[in-house]
């Protein structure tokens, strides 16, 4: 378990991987809509993923209105690679009762 | 485990979301009573009319879902998925009009054997609801939303249906009624969307 990445393992921030994992690239409100999470929720996780390198925020504007991009990063994306197969080998590996 | 963490899922619920509006509905249900309406009043300028009507929920579609569910590039591959299908559709809606044309023609040349003729109004609006089903279909597989599939039923019934009252000159009334169903079942879905989605100011963005 010490070598799961607890960035992701988070459940909020799994959330935010999971869905910007299939996708090339969305906005802040399509993240929002589909996470459920709160403005504020939102912004601090990706904060957090965006220092690991493991989200790219383009922030820009839609006519005259503040507009946020975001994409998984190579780095990101292999990371939360990583952190399925690392759960699932762990989780595989439990006896069954 | 890997499964509990089912990305294939999540990808498919946020695809189906991008469907859960009803403007596809509504453009189907209003070509579809246009098409029953000019077949029971005779009066072919009222399929154009609702043909033209129909574009409008696909031109202010794109505005009204981006607003209120946001913007997304999906994978490269359900990309190209999505544009197969998109092709499939096209063609299959292509030669629905192409052969509608070739029927008319041919129907009022009065030059085709007897038999042939008898085989063409038998089995032509047969033959037309089984290739609008088979775009509702395509619709259902391509975006995985199974009311496309329920349509598809509506559709080829209500073209059974109208080959029977067709000797009573009756052969528009399933098809408006079909056409009518799939518009209302697009509209309670627009109301229900519009509800459960407002418009987020897009300026209360991080």
């Amino acid at each position: 378990m010490a070598d799961i990445d607890r960035l992701i393992h988070e459940p909020a921030r799994l959330e935010i991987m999971m869905h910007l994992y299939v996708v090339q690239n969305a906005d802040y409100l399509f993240l929002q809509k589909q996470t459920g999470l709160t403005c504020g929720n939102l912004s601090s996780h990706l904060t957090r993923l965006e220092e690991a390198g493991y989200v790219l925020v383009i922030k820009g504007y839609s006519g005259r209105k503040p507009h946020t991009m975001l994409s998984l990063t190579p780095e990101g994306r292999k990371a939360f690679d990583n952190y399925r197969t690392r759960l699932a080998q762990i989780l595989g590996d439990l006896p069954r009762r | 485990m890997p499964k509990n963490i089912s990305i294939e899922n999540v990808e498919r619920k946020v695809f189906v979301s991008y469907f859960s509006d009803g403007m596809w509905d509504i453009y189907g249900g209003l070509i579809l009573s246009g098409f029953g309406l000019s077949i029971l009043t005779g009066q072919m300028i009222l399929l154009i009319v609702f043909i033209a009507i129909a574009m409008v929920p696909v031109l202010i579609r794109k505005p009204i879902v981006a607003g209120r569910l946001g913007n997304v590039t999906f994978s490269i591959k359900r990309e190209k998925k999505t544009m197969k299908y998109k092709t499939a559709a096209w063609i299959a809606g292509s030669l629905v009009l192409v052969s509608g044309a070739l029927f008319s023609a041919l129907y009022s040349s009065s030059s085709l054997p007897a038999w042939l003729d008898t085989m063409f109004e038998n089995s032509f609006l047969l033959l037309i609801g089984a290739m609008l089903a088979s775009i509702a279909c395509i619709a259902g597989y391509a975006t995985a939303v199974r009311r496309f599939y329920a349509y598809a039923v509506v559709v080829f019934l209500a073209f059974g249906l109208a080959a029977v009252l067709r000797p009573q000159d009756m052969e528009g009334i399933p098809v408006t009624a079909a056409g009518g169903l799939i518009l209302l079942t697009g509209i309670v879905i627009l109301i229900r969307f519009l509800r459960n989605n407002p418009n987020i100011d897009q300026g209360a963005d991080r």
